[in-house]
């Protein structure tokens, strides 16, 4: 049982509550601190595009993979783009092997809804014969080590994996496509970033690491482009007094703000 | 008739520590004909011709007479499924928890303990075939209240405590804390403030850094009074 | 002249890859470890001994490896898709029973060791690069073995017999063979061959893998050490310069009993349970520990008005402690350490006469 819930227990609990109270956190950090934020891109030869993220002590991979599909009837003329989460087991004791459980599912989705609607991707530079053939961008996510807010470390390294991407290069002739030995980088329009409040009794905190997590009343999910809120989502039993949801947009601009930077920083030019 | 590998040397798994039979084995090594092999990553410790290795790494087992800490789990009528952080979960019935009589129908187990709670007790059976029993009834066990706890190794616990409780009692003096010391790797500390907590728990975390070291209880000693004349240099 | 036969990556016949092995990558898992060889690239964690789930499939006398070996989406030339394969799940079969072999099941019963294996880039061979995953990380762990696994798949490209197959020359050769083989007892824990081999090329192929495997164990060994030695190396391990406390490398430290701590143990520490119930409390001096049990034995019977019941189950309890605690200390076993089985020892069962008591 043990190995498969966290249960923190009460004097723990308690201690993370004191800290809070004096605005502190478990590991120094202030209520909006977000962790030490770790990239290295180009970490799988096979992929297109490949991120691995540390935030804290959190760890996911990601891997991006361009593949030939086939046009939705609707839209001949746009690629294709799927997101997934992988709640490894090798990630935390309570990720189990088999179906996925709800929480991977909802990773998934979320993490899904941020990177489609922020645009980062024109699908229509993915098209290769209208109607007929285009360019699918297989986007998958790892969990490596589980160490809280898997939504915004996923979301971190979507992004770096597909800001660092290379799509090969085409011969179109006659209807026939062949793939050549060039590759050029795939254009990135928007720097989606995820940040993710806590609320934990009255404190409310961004980026929580796994006691905060497991303690949490209630979590809310923001995903921001410079100039747009793209996705969004709450999560868990408890819920949010409504005023305080502006306040929480907010402070997560700002956040956004500075993690976008962080992040441009470490990228390759 | 050879011993292969020197004493306090780092082994790993099947490596060949020594042969011939004037030699014993003792935990950690296990035995194949005259050969004597290690069955972990640890450190040689032979005495007496019984070679034994320390691990440094592994999950808590139980054994009757541990004291533990535990985290209540479940609740159950008359009894308590207890976390003591191994593959084997404790049981602490009520008839083992308090010494007067528990009446299952006018006494609610969750008033006693209640998930989350996390309690001292003592294994008082356990084997290969069962999960093991608990009791809080002795004195000094029973529910921990206020001040902090961590989790180490389970191994490290006796380089903790040291020889005679020496290594625990120079800490407990310099932060002016109360430690108890759990066999399966809790660590509960309570200090006047949080800072003088946070300092055993530095301390502790570098006592497992380097378990397998020697000359240990020097640079602890060293590590403490230079805390110590750190903070009297700020009054 | 088939001496100087050269593979498409430049090696020859019976040169490895580059093996390359990082321990302890991974800071929730009890133990795991990163492999490339070549360039599969392939992580291992291992949460365990932890409680069978289901329940069902635990075994009585030992603990059950459950290795799931699964590879990522972006790992293969093209794209595999998550949904887990029949590959997979046959080679998380022959994993789990290889590894059954090695790790010392008996010392954990009704348990499971959990390893999830990941193949985040694959190029042949994906199963042996897994297979060393999974020794650093079960060793990593603490997990008990006899011995550490290594493996090598070897076969036939353009008629050679080569050792350790990129995905190349498995895919357009014409045998393949994984073997996973351990050094110091000796024993294949894991054979699989797919192909055409001539008895010659199946000894060929075969003798050199256990050759080429030894090196890969020694390079895990190293590995595992690195870590601990770098630390002594840190603090400069001098013999000399011990002091008379240092304790565990020259001295048995008693671990039975942590009596300094039971002099923090005061009324405020425990939270009274809201019903009567009292917690007694004891002037706990640093005595022996049956000088104690004596001493609560009698300051118990002063003291407390408890019905005869509990009383009595009280002493008995108190009776049966300082017998149990003779035996340890002719042990003088740690409780940190795993417990030794023998099929003749019988330590783990309580004797029938003590139950008797138990249950009186």
């Amino acid at each position: 049982m043990a190995d498969f819930e966290l249960i923190v227990n009460s004097i723990e609990k308690n201690h993370i509550n004191k800290l809070l109270d004096d605005g502190r956190r478990l590991d120094g950090r202030t209520l909006n601190q977000f962790r030490n934020i770790k990239i290295e891109t180009n970490v799988i030869d096979k992929a297109n595009g490949s991120a691995l993220i540390h935030l804290g002590k959190t760890k996911v991979l990601c891997g991006v993979k361009l593949t030939f599909g086939v046009p939705w009837e609707d839209a001949p003329k746009k690629g294709s783009l799927f997101v997934g989460f992988e709640t490894t087991p090798m990630a935390s004791p309570d990720f189990r092997s088999g179906p996925p459980q709800p929480n991977q599912i909802e990773l998934s989705r979320v993490t899904d809804r941020l990177i489609r609607e922020s645009g980062i991707i024109d699908l229509e530079k993915l098209c290769i014969i209208e109607g007929e053939k285009v360019w699918q961008l297989n986007i998958d996510v790892y969990a490596l080590d589980n160490f809280g807010n898997l939504f915004d470390a996923a979301a971190i390294a979507a992004v770096c994996a597909l800001a660092t991407t290379s799509i090969p290069e085409l011969s179109i002739k006659k209807g026939e496509v062949t793939q050549l030995e060039t590759s050029k980088p795939l254009e990135i329009n928007s720097f989606p970033v995820s940040v993710t409040t806590s609320k934990i009794g009255e404190h409310y905190i961004a980026d929580a690491e796994l006691k905060e997590e497991q303690i949490a009343d209630a979590r809310f999910t923001l995903g921001l482009t410079d100039d747009h809120i793209v996705s969004g989502q709450k999560g868990g039993e408890n819920g949010i007094k409504s005023g305080k949801i502006m306040e929480i947009l907010d402070n997560s601009i700002q956040i956004a703000d500075e993690i976008r930077k962080i992040i441009k920083e470490q990228l390759p030019k | 008739m050879s011993l292969l590998i020197k004493d306090d040397s780092i082994v790993t798994p099947g490596e060949l520590i020594a042969t011939g039979n004037e030699f014993q084995k003792g935990n950690g090594v296990f035995k194949e004909g005259e050969n004597f092999y290690s069955k972990l990553v640890g450190v040689v410790f032979i005495k007496d011709h019984e070679i034994r290795v320390r691990p440094l790494k592994g999950r808590y087992y139980p054994k009757v007479g541990d004291k533990v800490i535990g985290i209540i789990e479940e609740t159950g009528l008359t009894n308590w499924n207890v976390d003591i952080k191994g593959p084997y979960r404790g049981v602490l019935l009520a008839s083992n928890a308090v010494k007067r009589k528990f009446d299952p129908i006018k006494d609610d187990a969750r008033r006693i303990y209640d998930v989350g709670d996390i309690v001292r007790a003592e294994i008082i059976s356990f084997d290969r075939t069962k999960d093991p029993m608990l009791s809080t009834q002795f004195p000094n066990l029973g529910k921990l209240r206020g001040g902090r706890i961590i989790e180490i190794n389970p191994n490290h616990i006796p380089r903790v405590i040291g020889r005679k409780g020496s290594m625990l009692n120079k800490i407990k003096k310099a932060t002016d804390t109360k430690i108890t010391v759990a066999q399966n790797g809790l660590v509960w500390i309570k200090g006047e403030n949080s800072e003088n907590e946070e300092l055993v728990v530095e301390t502790i975390n570098m006592i497992t850094k380097q378990a397998h070291t020697n000359g240990l209880t020097d640079r602890v000693s060293a590590f403490l009074s230079d805390k110590q004349s750190k903070e009297d240099k700020k009054e | 002249m088939s001496k100087d036969y050269v593979r498409p990556d430049g090696r020859l016949k019976n040169q490895l890859r580059e093996f390359k092995v990082e321990v302890g990558v991974l800071d929730r898992s009890e133990g795991s470890a990163k492999v490339n060889l070549g360039n599969n690239m392939a992580m291992a964690s291992v949460f365990g001994p932890r409680e069978m789930h289901p329940k069902r499939l635990s075994r009585s006398d030992r603990a059950i490896v459950r290795v799931n070996y699964r590879m990522a989406t972006f790992s293969v030339d093209g794209y595999k898709r998550a949904v887990p394969s029949r590959r997979e799940k046959e080679i998380s079969k022959v994993l789990s029973e290889a590894f059954q072999s090695v790790v010392l099941v008996k010392n954990w019963p009704r348990s499971v060791v959990d390893v999830h294996v990941e193949i985040f880039q694959s190029d042949g061979g994906t199963r042996t690069a897994a297979a060393l995953a999974i020794t650093a990380a079960l060793a990593d762990a603490g997990i008990p073995m006899r011995d550490l696994i290594g493996g090598i798949a070897s076969g036939i490209y353009e008629d050679q017999v080569c050792l350790d197959l990129t995905g190349l020359e498995d895919m357009k050769g014409s045998g393949d063979m994984p073997i996973l083989y351990s050094p110091a007892v000796d024993e294949i824990s894991l054979f699989q061959l797919d192909g055409l081999f001539t008895y010659d090329q199946f000894k060929e192929a075969y003798e050199s893998s256990l050759t080429g495997i030894k090196g890969m164990v020694e390079v895990i060994r190293e590995a595992l050490k690195e870590k601990y030695v770098k630390i002594r190396e840190e603090f400069g391990v001098d013999d000399e310069d011990v002091s008379s406390d240092d304790d565990m490398s020259k001295e048995e430290v008693q671990l039975d009993e942590d009596e300094s701590s039971d002099d923090d143990m005061s009324e405020e520490t425990f939270e009274k349970p809201s019903f009567s119930a009292v917690i007694a409390q004891v002037d706990e001096k640093s005595e022996t520990k049956k000088e104690k049990k004596v001493d609560e034995k009698s300051e118990t019977k002063k003291e407390k008005k408890v019905d005869e019941k509990s009383e009595t189950k009280k002493e008995k309890k108190v009776d049966e402690k300082p017998k149990k605690k003779k035996k340890k200390k002719k042990s003088k076993k740690s409780s940190t350490e795993l417990p030794d089985v023998d099929d003749e020892d019988d330590s783990w069962f309580t004797k029938p006469e003590e139950k008797e008591k138990e249950e009186n």
